[in-house]
């Protein structure tokens, strides 16, 4: 799958794509120059947005970043991804990850991600990248200062070993910031495609993941970052972009069948029609009623032996306080998760 | 009485005798084992792991059982051919011949098999070896009579070993085929040195054979009952064998009681010896079995609750192997888990702050380098009025402050690695399977270790052994480690786990506890990482009196290893090593509840100044209203059914 160019500018790309968010850039820029691995270079898409904020914010990392990063000004908006594909092409590494601005990760992502990568095609040499888990983080922006309201493990970060293709078909699983993947293998696929406003990266990921594996490492080392509320320039695309993200994954689908029609084959768009036949059948057996998981007696036998776990334990107070606690501070659902978690380990069923 | 009274008591009785008699099982000699029969089932047990009973699987299995049919059928063909029942050993095993198909060759395996458990378990009673020196003194005569199937040239053995040399006439029962327990043995003796009734003195412990009996022919009997009468009311284990293991539960008490016999021990020692040496010595015996499996080349005991295991594992450096190195390292939650947080599982944050001993958000904040004046947004935020507030137990409101303050957490944690990155770096260097012992519960300390490790390197294996694992060890999954519990893993056996997190982490902390300071940090000397000690000295009166702990469980350990090590390991891999242990959590005498309850822990990194008791004894004036202060109190107490028992 690879081969070593003859001269290579790092052993890692990073590409941050960016528009007008110099608060969020800043961050992301502290979160690159943190690394505790340096053997990487870093490209700036400033994708139509102001030159001269992205410009003072490099000098001012610039002691840190020394001479491992390239601006690259878009004067109009090429769109997401192909700003990514102007970053990647104008430089050649091993790895590729991108970075965007309004994302993070912990000091040793890279470390541990170009490690384990290399680790795990000793053994697994179909990788072509890896995946860490990710917390999702909350937050809103007021001027310069972003306030993090928020946090929690990102909803896919049950997931291990090997990312799993025929989920992946149903949903993206993972964020860009959680990625490193190999450049070439990148190369092999056509890199992003440029005409997709948004999804570009779940489409991405699925033609890698149709020729290659992606390994998850178990550990919470990137930060997805969420401004729900905000449909500013500040808004994630997820959130500020939704109708856009529904269209477009239509779209997607509708090419990927499509195409597999015309070629008389089973492939990707099929998988996906099937699955989303079969998934209103799975919702009709789920909504059938089942005889004992949810009936009145049922729940009041739950609740009895809550109650019963209660009275038995040697913290009853501490328990009532705690629990208070989570409902004072954390709403009502957060509670309700605690109790339940607590009542499960208890041997409640 | 004590010993020398006794002996003195029985030296100037013997006076009047011109012979001296004397039983030999259980009163000159005793088994460390609780019954004689339960050699049988340890026999058993060693079939079921060596070689012979791998190729013998149908005569290795229940073997105890099929030798004690064969003793009860042997004596009832005697008695029908003979009108004794007294048997010798040779011809219990010539009805197993009969009844399993033994060759020959498996006949004498067999019964090697057999003495060589017999010699392995036979020590003296102290009384009677000075009794016996001064017995055949002033013309008199010695005599032993015993009722054994044992050959007499093995007890001739069995006695020298023990310390009880010739001149003595040995009389035994499946030689001579007479027996105390019929009365015909005493006439043997009578005629033997044709002497009168009233010229015999016999000691013994059986109530029918040695004292009623001989009493009844004329012989003055001593009853001679000193494991029940001086012994067993020391035991602290409960006396009734259990269903499973019942070999280890005998090996146990006998060698408790064979200690008990030969020394004196203070409340501490007596409680190591009796509570913790049985337990450690279990987990000794279940991670060498799996160490060795596991191909460890090196094993890292974690200070300070690794100090006695390594300890052992250096005494015996035949349990792994001299090939493999054994080292003690310094590591706590101060010195490491801040430096490890190379990741951000947000439940991770909860160790940053957790602990019975209450301090403030400011306190908290400037422990983990985090200046509180910068971040009152923040602070504020989470639902805390000031940095003088106090943080409760288990607080989500620091919970949530702390995982708000990743970036600069993670930025700390980066800032205060490279010390104890070099350090782990040093204890891993050059070997890819390591081991680490510590005391368990959420894999903390190995999580961190190999957090560490994998940014240098991904060419390692960690296996954790631990007394027990919480489900909260979720949070330090990592590829290339395995956690093992001895007790409990990840919360189960839940019963196991619910007495662990009533007391018994608390005590198993105490009893461990190494003889040096908890670690704050490291600092470079002379090229290389040391460990910075704390110097407490509220913590160090409780390291002496876990020292004295730890010298009683040393001398079970001692008694007990070399004699499992020679029938053989994976026969003794048992959790019943734990039982005293648990009976201790669970069901405390008042002697204990006081004496252990007034320790004092902490459970707070790098914060032993804020120590706590174990299980708080009240004023009576607090105690007789049950009130707020009560309930605090018992709210606060570790160990619960201790503070119950203290306060009744």
């Amino acid at each position: 799958m690879e081969t070593d160019a003859p001269k290579m500018d790092a052993t890692v790309g990073i590409i941050t794509r960016t528009k007008d968010r110099p608060v969020l850039l800043k961050r992301a820029l502290e979160s690159i120059v943190n690394q505790s691995y340096e053997d990487w270079r870093l490209v700036i898409v400033n994708d139509g947005g102001d030159p001269a904020a992205v410009d003072r914010l490099v000098d001012h990392f610039a002691a840190h970043l020394r001479d491992r990063v390239s601006v690259i000004h878009n004067p109009t908006s090429l769109g997401m991804e192909a700003a990514s594909n102007k970053g990647i092409q104008s430089i050649k590494t091993r790895y590729l990850t991108i970075h965007d601005d309004d994302d993070s990760w912990a000091p040793e992502f890279l470390t541990i991600a170009v490690a384990e990568i290399e680790h795990i095609r000793q053994k697994f040499p179909q990788v072509a990248g890896v995946i860490t888990l990710a917390n999702a983080i909350y937050e809103r922006v007021e001027g310069n200062i972003v306030h993090i309201y928020r946090f929690e493990p990102y909803w896919t970060s049950e997931k291990r070993g090997f990312v799993s293709l025929s989920e992946l078909l149903a949903d993206n699983q993972f964020a860009p910031i959680q990625f490193l993947f190999s450049y070439s293998a990148a190369e092999t696929i056509g890199f992003f495609r440029a005409d997709l406003p948004v999804l570009g990266d779940w489409d991405f990921n699925i033609r890698l993941l149709s020729r290659y594996d992606i390994f998850i490492i178990p550990q919470f080392l990137a930060f997805y970052h969420h401004r729900i509320t905000d449909q500013s320039g500040y808004g994630n695309t997820i959130h500020a972009g939704k109708s856009q993200h529904e269209l477009y994954a239509k779209m997607l689908k509708n090419e990927w069948l499509r195409q597999d029609i015309q070629d008389r084959r089973f492939g990707i768009g099929m998988l996906i029609a099937l699955r989303q036949g079969m998934h209103p059948m799975a919702k009709t057996a789920q909504l059938q009623p089942q005889p004992d998981q949810y009936s009145p007696v049922v729940r009041l036998q739950r609740i009895v032996k809550l109650i019963w776990l209660w009275l038995s334990s040697d913290q009853k107070i501490a328990t009532i306080k705690k629990f208070s606690q989570i409902l004072l501070s954390g709403g009502f659902r957060n509670a309700v998760h605690h109790i339940k978690a607590w009542y499960i380990s208890r041997g409640g069923n | 009485m004590n010993n020398e009274e006794l002996l003195e008591h029985y030296t100037a009785r013997l006076t009047k005798f011109k012979i001296v008699s004397f039983d030999i099982f259980d009163t000159l000699i005793h088994r460390a084992i609780h019954r004689p029969t339960d050699l049988f089932e340890t026999l058993s047990a060693r079939l079921r792991h060596n070689e012979f009973g791998l190729i013998n699987p149908e005569i290795a299995s229940n073997f105890a059982h099929k030798r004690i049919a064969a003793e009860t059928e042997a004596r009832a063909r005697l008695m029908a051919a003979q009108g004794t029942p007294e048997v010798g050993l040779k011809e219990i095993y010539d009805v197993l011949v009969e009844h399993l198909g033994l060759s020959p060759d498996q006949q004498q395996y067999l019964i090697e098999q057999e003495l060589e458990l017999e010699e392995q378990f036979c020590h003296p009673n102290p009384v009677m070896q000075t009794l016996f020196r001064l017995a055949g003194q002033n013309d008199r005569h010695v005599v032993l009579c015993t009722d054994m199937y044992l050959p007499p040239y093995f007890i001739e053995k069995l006695l020298t070993k023990c310390g009880y040399f010739k001149p003595y006439t040995l009389l035994v029962s499946g030689d001579q085929r007479k027996s105390k327990h019929e009365g015909s043995m005493y006439h043997k003796v009578l005629k033997h040195f044709s002497v009168q009734p009233p010229d015999v003195i016999h000691f013994g412990d059986n109530a029918h054979a040695d004292v009623k009996i001989a009493k009844k022919i004329g012989i003055q009997p001593e009853f001679f009952n000193y494991l029940q009468d001086r012994v067993e009311p020391r035991i602290r284990i409960p006396l009734q064998k259990p269903p499973q293991d019942g070999h280890v539960w005998s090996l146990m008490t006998g060698s408790i009681r064979r200690q008990l016999m030969e020394k004196t021990y203070d409340f501490w020692e007596d409680i190591g010896l009796q509570v913790f040496g049985p337990l450690i010595l279990g987990k000794i015996l279940w991670m060498t079995q799996l160490a060795r499996r596991h191909r460890i080349e090196r094993m890292l005991f974690f200070a300070r609750d690794a100090f006695l295991l390594h300890n052992v594992f250096h005494r015996y450096p035949e349990l792994l192997g001299p090939q493999v190195e054994l080292k003690y390292c310094y590591f706590s939650r101060a010195a490491l888990l801040l430096p490890s947080f190379v990741d951000m599982p947000i439940d991770r944050v909860w160790h940053l702050f957790s602990g019975r001993a209450t301090r403030t958000v400011g306190y908290h904040l400037n422990k983990l380098g985090i200046n509180p004046n910068l971040f009152m947004a923040q602070i504020e935020q989470a639902g805390f009025c000031s940095v003088e507030e106090v943080v409760p137990n288990d607080d989500m409101r620091m919970f949530n402050l702390l995982n708000s303050l990743w970036h600069h957490i993670l930025l700390e944690a980066k800032r205060k690695r490279s010390q104890p990155l070099r350090y782990v770096a040093g204890l891993a260097e050059g070997v890819t399977r390591l081991g680490i012992v510590d005391i368990g519960w959420t894999g903390n300390m190995q999580g961190g270790f190999s957090r560490l490790l994998q940014l240098l390197r991904t060419d390692f294996q960690i296996n954790g052994y631990y007394l027990g694992t919480f489900d909260l060890l979720t949070q330090n999954y990592l590829p290339r480690n395995t956690f093992h519990g001895y007790l409990v893993n990840e919360n189960h056996p839940r019963v196991r786990y619910d007495n662990l997190i009533n007391g018994g982490v608390e005590l198993l902390e105490f009893a461990l506890m190494a003889p040096h300071g908890t670690t704050l940090g490291y600092r470079e000397q002379d090229g290389q990482i040391v460990p910075v000690l704390e110097d407490n000295k509220a913590d160090q009166a409780v390291q002496k009196l876990a020292q004295r702990v730890q010298n009683g469980a040393l001398d079970f350990i001692d008694r007990v290893l070399p004699q499992v090590l020679t029938i053989g390991i994976d026969s003794f891999v048992s959790q019943q090593w734990a039982a005293p242990f648990f009976r201790l959590v669970n069901n405390p005498s008042w002697e204990e509840a006081n004496m252990l309850g007034e320790l004092t822990h902490s459970d707070t990194a790098s914060d032993t100044s804020k120590r706590l008791y174990i299980a708080e004894k009240l004023p009576d004036t607090i105690i007789r209203k049950r009130g707020k202060e009560y309930r605090e109190a018992r709210q606060r107490a570790y160990w619960k059914k201790a503070f119950d028992l203290r306060n009744a």
